[in-house]
Parts: C-alpha cells; structure tokens; sequence
C-alpha cells in the first residue's frame, strides 16, 4: 500500500511538474495540483471518496487530450477503490481507462475494461455511469466496423440518458447514431440526427457537442462533394477546439479540412492544415492521424510535382501503417507509393506497390462483404428487437391511461389494441419481407465470397511470379558486377595453364635430346622442372575451375541444401571477385582491404551460394561507398574496407560465426537507416541499384539461415555490417 | 636488355625466366621482378635507367599498373623506359586507357610468349 501511494504521488508530482502539459493543460494542471495539495495535506486522504471523485473527473478530462495520463491515474484509482470497496469510483476510473485505450486506437482493451466497468454500474444500479458505458461501448463498436452492435449500444444509451433527462448526454448519443448512419452512407439521415444534436448542444451551450456538431455536418457535406459548406462548419468547428482544447478533435478536423482545401485546388492552405493535424497527432501520440496527415502530405506534394516530398512523407505513412497493421491505410499508402513511382519512372517498385495494393485492396473488400452479411443478419434481429420494445411501449401506453380514465381506457384500449395488433402484424409481415431480403442478400454475398476468393487466389499467384522474377533479376545484376572479376580472376590462371604446358612440350623435347646425348644430369634437371610447371598447371586449373563453379552457383536457384562450408575460403573468393570486377570496370577505382580470417572458424553449416550473395552484396556496397567518398574530394582519406571472421557463443551455449564488412564511407544518415532493409529501398542513382540486394541478404541470413544481420553505422565514420550464423548441426 | 616484370602473380617470375631461359642464358636479356606497382617504382628509383623495358600487369591490388605507367612516363623521361601493359582483361576501354596514359603496347593474358618475343625485338632494335 505504502509503494502504491509512493507510486502515485511520484505520478502526480511527474504530471505537476512536466513544463509541456504545463502549458498545454493549465487549467486542468492546476484544478489537480489544488486537489493535491488540498487533500495530501489530511490523514487517510486516500481512503477520502471525494479525493478519488476529483481525480477521476480529471482523469476523464485528460483522456482526449492525454491518454497515457488517464492510463496511469485510473490504474492507481483502481486500486484505491478496491481497498475501500468503492465501486463507482472504482467503475470510473475503468471507463476513463476505456476512453484513453479507445483515443489511442486499442479498442478491444477499450472494450473489456468498459465491460467491467459496465457489470459494475448494473450490479450497484448506477444508471447515468451505465449510460455513459452504453454510448462509448457504442463508439468503440463503431470504431470496429460493427455497426448493428454500434447503434444497439447508443440506443441504450440514449433511452437511459432520456429518462435521467441528461441533455448533454441525449445530444452526444443522438451524434453518436447519426455517425452511424453517415458511415452506413445514410447521409441526409446523418445530418438529420447531427442537426438534432447540436440544436439541443446549442440550448444549453455545450461546447463539446456544439464543436462535434460542426465537424461531424462538415464532414457529411464534405462526402456529398459540397466543399464550400464543408469549410465553413469545419471552421466553426475548429475555432471551438481552441476553446476546448480537445486535441483528437483538433487533430480529425484539420486533417478533413486540409482534404477540403486539396479537392479546392488550396494547396498551400492544405499543406498547412495536414502539418497542423501531423503535430496535434504526435501529441495526443495518435499513430492513426500521423499516419492519415503524412498520407494527406504526400498527395499534395504529388500534385505539385515534388516527388522527392512526396515519397518522403508517404514512406512515412506506410511505416507507420504497417506498425498499427491498419490495412485501409497500408492499401492507401501503397496505392500512392505506385503513383509517385510511376511519375518517377520507376516501373519496378511501381509494379511492386500496385500489386501490394491490389492485394489489399482485395482483401478489404473481402472482409467487408463478409462484415455486411453479418451485420445484415444482425440487423434483421435488431429490427425483431425493435418490434417487440414498440409493442411493449404501446401497451404502457394503454396501462396509463387506464389509471386516469376509466370509461376512455376501455374505448382507447380497444383502440390501442387494434393500432397494436395491426402495428404489430405490420411489422410482423415487413419483418418476414426482410428476412427473405437479407436471405436473399446472404446467397449473394457468398457468391460475390467465392469470386473475390478466386480473384485473390489469382493475383496470390500473379505476385509469387512476379516476386520471382524480381529475385531472379537482382541475381542476374550482381553477376552483372562479377563479370569483369570472372574474367581478370579466369584469364589468369589460364595464362599459365597455356604457358606452362607449351613450356613443358619444349622441355620435353630438349630432355629428350640431352638423354640421346648422354647428358643425365641435364636430363634429370628438366625433368624436375616439368614436375614443377606439371604442378603449376594443375594448381591454376583447379582456381579456374573452382571460379566458374562459383559463379555458375551464384547464377543458379538456391538449392537451399546446407552443407559444411569454409567460411574464409568463401569470404575470400568474393572479397576477390567484387574487388577485381570494380578495378577492371573503373580504373580510377581503388581501395585498401583489410582480412582478418580467424582460422579456428572451420566449416559451418550453410547455404554457400546464399551466403556468397549476401557478402557479395555487402562488399559491394562497401566498395560503392568508400569509391564514392573519395570522389567527394576529402583530403587525405584512404578508401578502406575490411572484412573479417570470428568464432561465437551464443547464450544458450550453441556455437556460430560472425562476419563482419567495414568500410570507413559515410556512414548511413540515421533517417534512412531503418529503410535500408526494406525492398527497392535504394540510395544509389536511379538504374544504379534495384534496391533489393539488402533485402534479399536480409531474408537469406534471418528466414533462410536463423542468423542476424546487423548494422552499426556513425554518420561520417562508417559502416559495418554484422552477420551472425548459428552452426547447426 | 633489362626487363623489369611487374605482376601481382607470383609463378609470373618462374614462368618467364623458363620462357626466356634461352635468352638469358645467352645474356642477351636480364629480368627482374616486382609484385606490386609500389615495389616497381622503388626499384626504378633505386635502379635509375637500368630496367630499358618495363612489362606490367594492370589489375593489381594497391597501385594499378596504368598509375605505375603514368608516373614512371612521367618521372623517367630521358630516355623514358619502354612500358608494356599486360592485361587478363582486355578491352577496348583498357586499351584506349593505357594508349591514352603513353603505353608502348598492348597484351592481353593468357600472353602468346611468341608474339611478344617478336614484339620485344622490334622495340628493342
């Protein structure tokens, strides 16, 4: 108990003093350090209902504007309450934990805390808590696409909201089903209920619901294409959020509004508002909005035709998708990845991203179609619901007037019964007619299923060649850049092969004439010299023969048989290979290698045409590197790389190797340095790199060998890449 | 005649005094070995005028043989020595390369030692 309180005074005192939320949430800050110090200053102030009612109104408040404040808070109000058994506080501080989970995207730990905080509510019969828990269950249902469950939840909500006469909870309700109709694509109905709200917000000046008005009748005109009244409430809007200070809303409202300026032809004023979005979005850490506003970016700069700016924010974007694996935005990202690419003459990466999006794009569809017959089926049984609660409702109707008029009771009753029973058969009949409809719907989806599967099916198969041939082809490059080294490395040993041999034919002929001579000893003495050059023949023989096999298994498919290799030989022979291809290939080239081979390395259990790939690859890069920091005219600077080998242990006790290629380039800039692995990702001059060999050596070493590859890198200093292999028997 | 052979194979050496072992023994020619350019040009600056031929190989680790060609061009100048490059890859920008850096000539690996006999007395003569 004494850790826990320690805890959260630390946590008060951290959120007290941290200058940022300082000048964010003054208001706020200030409302809690006054809660502070007023009730730190009693005894058993933690015991004190009152203490934890205020925190949670604070923490309720911080759940928009700083969610992981809220996290914290209600986990150690949580635990205040159960050792007083104060469940409603208790209760709250759960919800409050909902809506920052819900803010920050989570929205199935937001659910399972709203159901714990929900089953608390209805075992103490707090009923305006249950409300709330209702409406945002309803958001966070909505926020999963399930729609019927989404507007079951609000209705609640709203019925329990109407009968406490909770007006500013009846207007966020009645927001709350209009954004389901709106993303059902009802929008007149949409508007109809945003309109309803926010005429109840502005009767008792709540400007939370008057600013969610705006935005939300905004963003409807902003979907029927009406740009101009679009500007105008989102604008309404936006002013209130500087009131309230509500970032997520300030966050959604710019990044909508910055859409409406692009559709407008406002580039500029786009820009501006997506930039806006982009750091209220890094603020509240809503990774959905960074992504959605750096996305936003991208387009605008596209249009202008700043493709540099444009793949720089989108790459962003597309990282940031693939993190919170939202597919919508992936399939987005990658659409507008083939665009600037395609702009850029970029056919390859172009092709990859249309594929990807393609991909996604069909497997959205498919969970869609599968969504809306689920939700059909669903709906079906919430209109049953709504059936039954409508008749429930007219026969109370009946029972009241029954107590204040004896004589019209029977005349009306008999009247209700009949509006009833008609109403009843009514919707008895519309219900039946809708059960056939969406039987009907169900047989069509499931055919429109089986389309979309066969049509992933296809476009599965079309990337696996696809993905195929891109592997072949970054092959058939690096052979490109071995060639000049096959040749310098076959040409030589051929030399002698050639020479020697003519050689040993005169030898022979002269041995023969001094043995008709008599001459032995000079017999014998020649003899030993076609002994030697015999020996010299079949060394270079064998060097020649071994580089062709080399590049024979560089050019072919993997076998993917891992057999015992001598890592140093293998090193070698492509540290050679890519050396001497370079030097035929630019005269101008040179560079100091360095080996450092550790002979108790052995043989280690590998894939040796892979592996030879991936320090061809490295070293080839090096070279690139170190050529290219020397031709930036440095005084004094010796290009330099090294490679070297080192028997390793792991922790586990299993034994290995590690590689290591140095160069003392550049090094790679930190922003680029998690990009460096991800395919087509290049940083040589266009048709100079596909972009594929570190992410092909990264596969090879990680999937393929259970290996690591790393890389430690100083801008300015160099780069050195590590490959770790395990020795598996 | 002192011919100066410059390559980074080693068995170049053996190779050539078998190859010319008849005109060493005749002393109409003495060869010399270095296996890498840097080691060319401390002979050089060590052995001034000595070497009249210098043969060199153009792919080598360190100095290339088309830098050893320049400088020796440029450093020994009178007379300067005559320099032959020998190249396992021979193509055109190789030669156009060496042509351009002052080269006397052009061979190519696997080297026809009859060829380049004819060649050494034609420059020599």
């Amino acid at each position: 108990m004494r850790v826990k309180l320690l805890g959260f005074l630390f946590l008060m005192a951290v959120i007290f003093y941290c200058p940022v939320l300082l000048q964010a949430q003054q208001t706020d800050m200030d409302s809690l350090n006054k809660v502070i110090k007023k009730y730190t200053s009693t005894v058993n102030f933690e015991k004190d209902t009152n203490y934890i009612n205020t925190i949670n109104e604070l923490a309720f408040k911080f759940s928009n504007i700083n969610p992981d404040t809220t996290i914290l808070l209600g986990q150690q109000l949580t635990a205040l309450c159960e050792n007083i058994n104060f469940q409603k506080g208790k209760a709250e501080a759960l919800k409050n934990m909902g809506l920052a989970y819900n803010v920050k995207g989570n929205y199935n730990q937001a659910l399972s805390l709203y159901a714990e905080a929900l089953a608390l509510c209805e075992k103490i019969g707090y009923l305006k808590g249950q409300a709330r828990i209702d409406h945002n269950i309803g958001i966070a249902f909505s926020n999963l696409g399930n729609y019927s469950q989404a507007l079951e939840h609000y209705f609640k909500a709203l019925k329990l909201r109407e009968k406490l006469d909770d007006k500013i909870g009846i207007s966020s309700s009645v927001n709350g089903i209009g954004s389901i109709y709106f993303v059902q694509g009802k929008y007149e109905d949409a508007k109809e209920k945003y309109l309803r709200a926010l005429k109840i917000s502005e009767e008792i000046n709540y400007k939370g619901g008057i600013e969610a008005g705006y935005a939300n009748i905004g963003e409807v005109y902003f979907r029927q294409a009406k740009y101009a009244e679009a500007e105008e409430n989102l604008l309404k809007s936006l002013t209130l959020t500087k009131q309230t200070g509500n970032k997520e809303t300030m966050c959604f409202i710019s990044t909508l509004l910055a859409s409406v300026y692009f559709k407008q032809g406002k580039n500029t004023e786009a820009i501006a508002s997506y930039l806006q979005a982009k750091k209220k979005a890094a603020e509240i850490g809503s990774q959905e909005y960074e992504c959605r506003s750096s996305l936003g970016l991208g387009e605008v700069y596209l249009q202008l035709n700043e493709n540099n700016k444009a793949l720089l924010y989108v790459q962003e974007a597309y990282k940031t998708a693939k993190e919170i694996r939202y597919k919508e935005l992936i399939r987005d990202c990658n659409e507008m990845l083939s665009r600037i690419y395609e702009k850029d003459g970029q056919g390859l990466p172009a092709l990859f991203h249309q594929k990807q999006f393609k991909l996604y794009a069909d497997s959205i569809n498919n969970l869609e179609v599968e969504k809306k017959a689920v939700n059909a089926a669903a709906e079906y049984e919430y209109s049953k619901k709504e059936i039954l609660l409508k008749a429930e409702q007219v026969k109370k109707d009946a029972e009241f007037q029954k107590q204040g008029n004896q004589q019209r009771w029977i005349l009306f009753s008999i009247f209700a019964a009949l509006v009833s029973s008609f109403v009843v058969i009514g919707l008895i009949f519309r219900s039946r007619q809708k059960e056939k409809s969406a039987n009907r719907l169900l047989q069509h989806q499931n055919e429109e299923i089986e389309k979309q599967k066969a049509k992933v099916e296809f476009t599965l198969n079309d990337l696996k060649a696809t993905q195929t041939q891109l592997i072949q082809s970054e092959k058939m490059a690096s052979l490109g850049e071995l060639t000049a080294g096959i040749a310098h490395e076959i040409q030589n040993p051929l030399n002698f092969v050639n020479n020697f041999s003519e050689l040993n034919v005169e030898l022979v002929g002269e041995m023969n004439q001094e043995l008709k001579n008599g001459n032995i000893e000079n017999a014998l003495a020649l003899a030993a010299d076609i002994e030697s050059n015999e020996q010299k023949i079949n060394h270079h023989g064998k060097r020649a023969d071994a580089i062709v096999k080399g590049m024979l298994q560089h050019s072919r498919s993997s076998t993917g048989i891992k057999e015992p290799t001598d890592i140093n030989a293998l090193a070698d022979e492509y540290l050679r290979l890519s050396y001497h291809g370079l030097r035929a290939k630019d005269k101008t080239f040179n560079a100091t290698i360095n080996t450092g081979f550790d002979e108790s390395v052995g043989n280690i259990k590998i894939i040796p045409q892979d592996i030879g790939r991936v320090i061809l690859n490295l070293l080839t890069n090096a070279f690139y590197v170190v050529d290219e920091k020397k031709k930036s005219g440095i005084a004094d600077y010796e290009p330099t790389v090294s490679v070297s080998t080192s028997p390793i242990t792991f922790p586990s006790g299993g034994r290995g190797v590690e590689i290591r290629v140095s160069d003392n380039g550049n090094g790679i800039p930190q922003k680029v340095l998690d990009k460096i692995f991800q395919p087509f990702f290049t940083t040589k001059p266009t048709g100079q790199g596909t972009g594929l060999g570190l992410s092909l050596s990264y596969d090879i070493i990680t999937k393929g060998h259970g290996g690591e590859l790393k890389v430690e890198t100083k801008e300015g200093n160099g780069t050195t890449f590590i490959i770790i292999l395990p020795n598996k028997p | 005649m002192k011919i100066l052979v410059v390559d980074d194979e080693k068995d170049i050496q053996v190779l050539f005094e078998q190859r010319f072992r008849k005109e060493i023994k005749s002393g109409e020619m003495e060869l010399v070995f270095a296996f890498s350019g840097e080691e060319a040009l401390v002979y050089m600056n060590q052995h001034e005028h000595e070497a009249v031929l210098i043969l060199s190989d153009i792919n080598m680790p360190g100095m290339s043989g088309l830098e050893l060609l320049q400088q020796i061009k440029g450093k020994f100048e009178k007379p300067p020595p005559i320099v032959m490059m020998i190249t396992a890859y021979g193509n055109d920008d190789n030669y156009n390369e060496a042509m351009k850096c002052g080269a006397d000539d052009f061979l190519t690996k696997p080297v026809d030692f009859i060829s380049l006999k004819a060649k050494l007395k034609a420059k020599i003569v």
